[in-house]
């Protein structure tokens, strides 16, 4: 498979926060979820992709070439919705238009405008009016109105009702139909992520915890509970955000392991969320202390 | 520069639509009417506006998240630099030629003849208007106003981009105080006969010449060639810059 993004050993120091050795990446047809918490470094990779930032080391590769090198011809095929509107304020829909169409060769004003209409927007308004639900509808028609190979949303559904998330993954859903395409999608709602992305990659504290599919993901772990006694030691240093209850207590754990479970022990299917919660957990895990 | 081009026009879009806020239409056509109805000079006050109302979003780019569009346009850091600060150089320059032709055309219609019934006009202003002088006035504030915005201008936002927006205020705050303490000092020596008067009014020449021509080209290439240092300096320090 090609991949249309590939991130090699990036690293990044701020005085209180950085991202190390991160290193992952998307095939092309394929859309991935980028979770993590809160300051878990989710943006600041994406600013690195997008050349936004000076990165200390590592290599970037957008559709086969350098982000830093080859930072123009990789954002004329690229499409970019932060989670908070880049555009100019005061303008209005056409202003707005008229002011970026000129930056892309392949900016497709009917597309453009077939979208604002789709989504409802009014092209006379002034876009800093505009509620969030529809800044991030006229980001997302910015960003297609290029065409682009690959979409890089950053948090686009936070702060976005149910009913506008919901149409942001099926804008998401039709546009990846094109096989050539990517999407990275950064979120911290997990549900997103379940119900479009192909592949996952969970950052934590600057780290990748985890990358591959998203299906991988929910088979290599699961929720094991019940009483603390009955957790064999070799399995002990397994758990991955151990915490104890009155009544027993619960942690997440690798699937390969399960076969070294007693079955006193009982375990169930985990889902992205709880995985999240329990790698948030494991650092002020209660089985390390 | 085909970059740096698309980056003029893209402040250009971003200014153009301020010119009609609020109550600025009724401001344009009261300075019109001055202009050609009164005083040739007031042409010099629509561009001050024009040039205002046109750089105004470049000085709240750090506002909110719209910076990040330098990071998502398809264009070479620097030459989003230089883009802003060439938009702010050539926006003085055609400002300075629009209260230019203004004057002239005010001079050429005389139009303020229409007021000659007024005392004031008749005795003072017509004899005034009946001279080249007027023009040749508002030619020499429009100079001086393209050098406060195309050399002082571009300087400004050049340290700006350098220094970042957390030293915008300072930034302002000496851009402002050091021509009004230069200001004041002259007034004072001029007040305690420390320096000679200077008799503004009868420095201006009747007519163009050659010498002030060459004065006003010197004066121009000058401009351009401190835009160009201020720009370049900028951009390098800007190209580093994160976003």
């Amino acid at each position: 498979m090609e991949n249309i993004l590939e991130i090699n050993g990036l690293n990044k120091s701020y005085q209180d926060f950085s991202l190390k050795d991160v290193s992952f990446s998307l095939p092309k047809g394929y859309i991935m979820g980028f979770v993590g918490q809160n300051g878990s470094g989710k943006t600041t990779t994406i600013r690195s992709i997008l050349n936004m930032l000076n990165i200390d080391s590592g290599r970037i590769s957008v559709f086969g070439m350098d982000s830093v090198t080859d930072t123009v011809a990789i954002k004329e095929r690229l499409g970019v919705v932060f989670d908070s509107l880049y555009i100019c304020e005061h303008l209005n829909i056409k202003q707005a238009e008229q002011q970026l169409k000129p930056f892309y060769k392949d900016w497709d004003s009917e597309y453009f405008h077939s979208r604002i209409k789709e989504f409802g927007l009014p092209e006379n308004r002034r876009v800093g009016d505009f509620s969030k639900g529809m800044k991030m509808k006229l980001m997302i028609a910015v960003a297609l109105a290029h065409k682009p190979e690959l979409i890089i949303l950053d948090e686009p559904t936070s702060g976005l009702d149910p009913v506008a998330r919901d149409e942001l993954l099926d804008i998401l859903a039709e546009y990846i139909e094109d096989e050539n395409r990517g999407v990275l999608f950064s979120t911290h709602i997990t549900a997103d992520v379940e119900r479009i992305a192909d592949y996952v990659t969970i950052l934590h504290n600057g780290k990748v915890w985890f990358t591959g599919t998203k299906d991988d993901l929910t088979e290599m772990y699961v929720v094991v509970k019940g009483d603390p006694d009955d957790i064999p030691p070799a399995v002990k240093d397994k758990l991955i955000g151990y915490h104890k209850y009155r009544s027993g207590f619960d942690a997440l754990m690798p699937a390969d392991v399960l076969s070294q479970l007693p079955r006193e022990l009982e375990y169930e299917k985990t889902t992205i969320d709880e995985i999240l919660v329990y790698i948030a957990k494991e650092d002020k895990n209660e089985g390390n202390n | 520069m085909k970059e740096i081009t698309k980056i003029m026009r893209f402040d250009l879009t971003m200014g153009m639509p301020l010119l009609l806020e609020q109550g600025l239409p009724v401001i344009w056509l009261m300075a019109l009417l001055c202009t050609f109805f009164v005083i040739p000079v007031c042409a010099v006050f629509i561009s001050v506006l024009l040039i205002l109302c046109l750089i105004l979003p470049l000085t709240n780019l750090d506002k909110g998240g719209f910076r990040k569009i330098y990071g998502v346009l398809p264009v070479n850091r620097k030459n989003i630099t230089r883009g802003n600060i060439w938009y702010i150089f050539f926006l003085a320059l055609a400002a300075e030629l629009f209260s230019a032709l203004l004057a002239l055309a005010s001079y050429g219609l005389k139009l303020q003849r229409l007021l000659g019934s007024i005392e004031v006009y008749r005795n003072f202003i017509l004899p005034e208007m009946n001279k080249f002088t007027a023009v040749i006035l508002c030619l020499e504030i429009g100079i001086v106003f393209f050098i406060l915005c195309g050399g002082v201008g571009t300087l400004f936002f050049a340290l700006y981009t350098i220094l970042g927006a957390k030293h915008k205020t300072k930034l302002t705050v000496a851009f402002v105080v050091t021509p009004l303490v230069l200001c004041g000092l002259f007034m004072f020596l001029n007040e305690h006969d420390m320096i000679p008067l200077i008799d503004f009014s009868l420095m201006l020449p009747r007519s163009i010449t050659p010498k002030m021509l060459t004065r006003w080209g010197i004066e121009h290439i000058i401009c351009a060639a401190s835009t160009v240092l201020f720009t370049e300096i900028a951009a390098a320090r800007e190209s580093k810059r994160e976003i």
